[in-house]
């Protein structure tokens, strides 16, 4: 015999319960709507925090590449879509010694063949060690010391971990360190000196058909950082007016676009948000509003059975606080299964940078998520708790005699 | 005296224009061991009256005094609490909550209020007492009419009532199960639980001590014998 109390949270779940189609249809409901705003959050802080995390590895002020290369470079970054544009190589020079230049170096992107390590090319990216200032400052939380001829170092999306030996063009290279995610195209890159790379290159059966074999002096992007209260577009009128045939891309403006996008994608978000809340709240209310028209007879009971109306305001309010915090719950756990395990493909498919914030943003999301999600249930049941505070006791009794 | 109606007048009335007077005037006494029948036809206003008495429907004019205290003089909530603990209500037709077991159902009174215990000894003391000991865990979608109209009557019983209010409680009940519930009720008043039953079944008169007939609103008191002689 069960001798539970019957206070009003079991009340109310026992009524649920009891109409278990009514209430899986509600937690549905709520669960659908749980589900888009936790994900819409969280895709909206992984883009920000992909986006800082950019700005922080950029580290350039300007980047110069071929003439109509921006795009390329962009795809590189962003999805590290293997690239392979190329110039000459002496421009590196002219660049440091321009007035306004700080910092030059070069990188050399050579898209790979077939490797085990990965199910499509990758990017591999040479580096200039004594001039990097790009790739070192961030690789030094994953390694000690520089990277040696012939070791590469490995983006965190790469199938490869460090001792072990990756192959590209024929070649073996050991695995010197795997890199912290950065969400951006470098995760599925492999960095190695500019050296190391021109030697692959050199030493393989392409090099008569690459591009950038047979030591032909070839380079893909200079990365400078300019020297402080410089205008950077006075600096690339300057420099695509020295050197023929190059583009310069301002970082800043760079990472304004993605900033943009990245505006646009939480704007669609938002209004989504608020348009799934709005009738989510409508169809709640509108179904609660028919159950509380046919349930009116059980309220009634229990006023003659002495329950003041706030009492059975307070066992629908709590009822419908359960369906909510149920599809809450469930919608949550679904956005946590499909968001976390899959942020790679919603990563490549969002084509910006992305990467899943930190535990306290998480947390602060899921909360605001679980906030807005749980009060539909009492601000959808609020109508009916209201007319609850009107009904008739006496002429609902006699309704059905 | 354990109640008392003075004058109690209930209209009703739309947009300000009456309708119909419901019960006109009634004033009548109830006693510790009282068990009242309230006769009359479909209409005739026993429903109205006991309603008012329950405080769920408050009267136009007049005056019901329950142990000397007016029911009506309070917030809604303090009503409710007086019809929780001091009244025991048996609404026509089915009453019983369809998602609650049958004790479950006994105990619902218990809970509404602040109490000590789980009440699950009561509510199985009662439903032994109402004839359905072995019938705790049964849902009314499992019970008979007469059976669901016993635990409404244990139900009733949960807070200790002072008065045990009935409105038509063996309408479409057998005749069989309707003496047995009868004699459950001259049982109960016996214990000291007054009872006031309205009723349009004249053999259930013969089960109680008095007899009112309501009659197009108007209240008055019978000779008792009438009736037990048939």
């Amino acid at each position: 015999m069960g001798a539970k109390r019957l206070h009003v949270l079991r009340l109310a779940f026992l009524n649920i319960v009891h109409r278990p189609v009514r209430a899986i249809g509600l937690i549905v409901i709520v669960a659908v709507f749980a589900f888009v705003i936790f994900a819409g959050n969280m895709l909206n802080a992984s883009l920000k925090t992909g986006i800082d995390h950019m700005a922080d590895r950029l580290g350039a002020d300007l980047m110069v590449v071929p003439e109509g290369a921006d795009k390329n470079l962009e795809n590189s970054l962003l999805r590290s879509e293997p690239s392979t544009f190329y110039m000459e190589d002496n421009i590196v020079g002219s660049l440091a010694e321009m007035e306004d230049v700080e910092k030059a170096s070069y990188q050399l992107f050579i898209a790979s063949l077939d490797a085990a390590c990965c199910t499509e090319p990758v990017q591999l990216i040479g580096y200039d060690p004594e001039t990097d200032f790009i790739i070192k400052p961030w690789m030094m939380n994953s390694m000690t010391g520089e990277l040696s001829f012939g070791d590469v170092v490995v983006g965190n999306l790469v199938l490869a971990e460090p001792g072990d030996e990756v192959i590209f063009y024929g070649q073996p290279f050991h695995v010197a360190a795997k890199l912290d995610k950065t969400g951006m195209g470098f995760d599925s890159s492999i960095f190695m000196t500019a050296d190391t790379a021109q030697h692959m290159i050199d030493l393989s059966g392409e090099r008569a058909v690459h591009p950038a074999g047979d030591s032909k002096g070839l380079i893909s992007a200079v990365f400078l950082k300019v020297k402080n209260d410089t205008d950077l577009h006075q600096t690339a009128d300057r420099i695509t007016q020295s050197c023929h045939n190059v583009e310069v891309v301002i970082s800043d403006e760079f990472m304004s676009n993605i900033s943009d996008k990245l505006n646009k994608t939480s704007g669609i978000t938002f209004v989504v948000t608020i348009f799934l809340w709005i009738a989510a709240i409508l169809v709640l209310l509108f179904v609660f509003s028919i159950s509380f028209h046919e349930r009116k007879r059980e309220f009634a009971l229990l006023a003659v059975l002495g329950a003041d109306r706030k009492k059975i305001a307070g066992v629908i309010m709590c009822e419908s606080l359960m369906i909510a915090a149920a599809g809450t719950i469930c919608g949550i756990f679904i956005t946590g299964l499909i968001l976390f395990p899959f942020q790679t493909l919603i990563s490549v498919s969002m084509e910006l940078p992305y990467l899943i914030p930190d535990f306290v943003t998480i947390i602060k999301n899921l909360f605001v998520s679980v906030a807005i999600s749980i009060s539909m249930g009492p601000i959808a049941c609020f109508y009916s708790a209201m007319r609850m505070s009107k009904i008739d006791t006496y002429f609902i009794l006699r309704e059905n005699e | 005296m354990l109640l008392q109606c003075i004058q109690v007048t209930r209209r009703y009335e739309r947009k300000g224009k009456v309708l119909c007077t419901a019960v006109k005037d009634a004033g009548f006494d109830v006693n510790k061991d009282d068990f009242i029948s309230i006769i009359g036809k479909s209409g005739s206003g026993k429903s109205t009256l006991l309603n008012m008495i329950a405080g769920l429907l408050r009267p136009t004019v007049g005056t019901i005094l329950l142990e000397g205290n007016e029911i009506w003089a309070g917030e809604e909530e303090k009503i409710a609490f007086l019809r929780n603990s001091k009244l025991g209500y048996i609404p026509q037709g089915v009453s019983l909550l369809g998602n609650l077991t049958a004790i479950d159902n006994v105990r619902l009174p218990h809970f509404l209020y602040k109490r000590e215990g789980d009440g699950v000894k009561r509510a199985e003391a009662l439903l032994e007492r109402v004839g359905l000991k072995g019938y705790e865990s049964r849902y009314p979608s499992e019970l008979s009419g007469g059976e669901m109209k016993r635990v409404a009557i244990a139900r009733a019983l949960m807070n200790n009532p002072v008065l045990l209010l009935a409105d038509e409680p063996t309408a479409d009940i057998d005749e069989e199960t309707t003496g047995s519930i009868m004699e459950l009720f001259a049982e109960i008043c016996a214990d000291g639980t007054a009872i006031l039953m309205a009723t349009h079944e004249l053999e259930n008169i013969k089960y109680g001590k008095r007899v009112l007939k309501m009659s197009g609103g108007v209240l008055t008191e019978e000779e008792m014998e009438i009736y037990k002689k048939g």
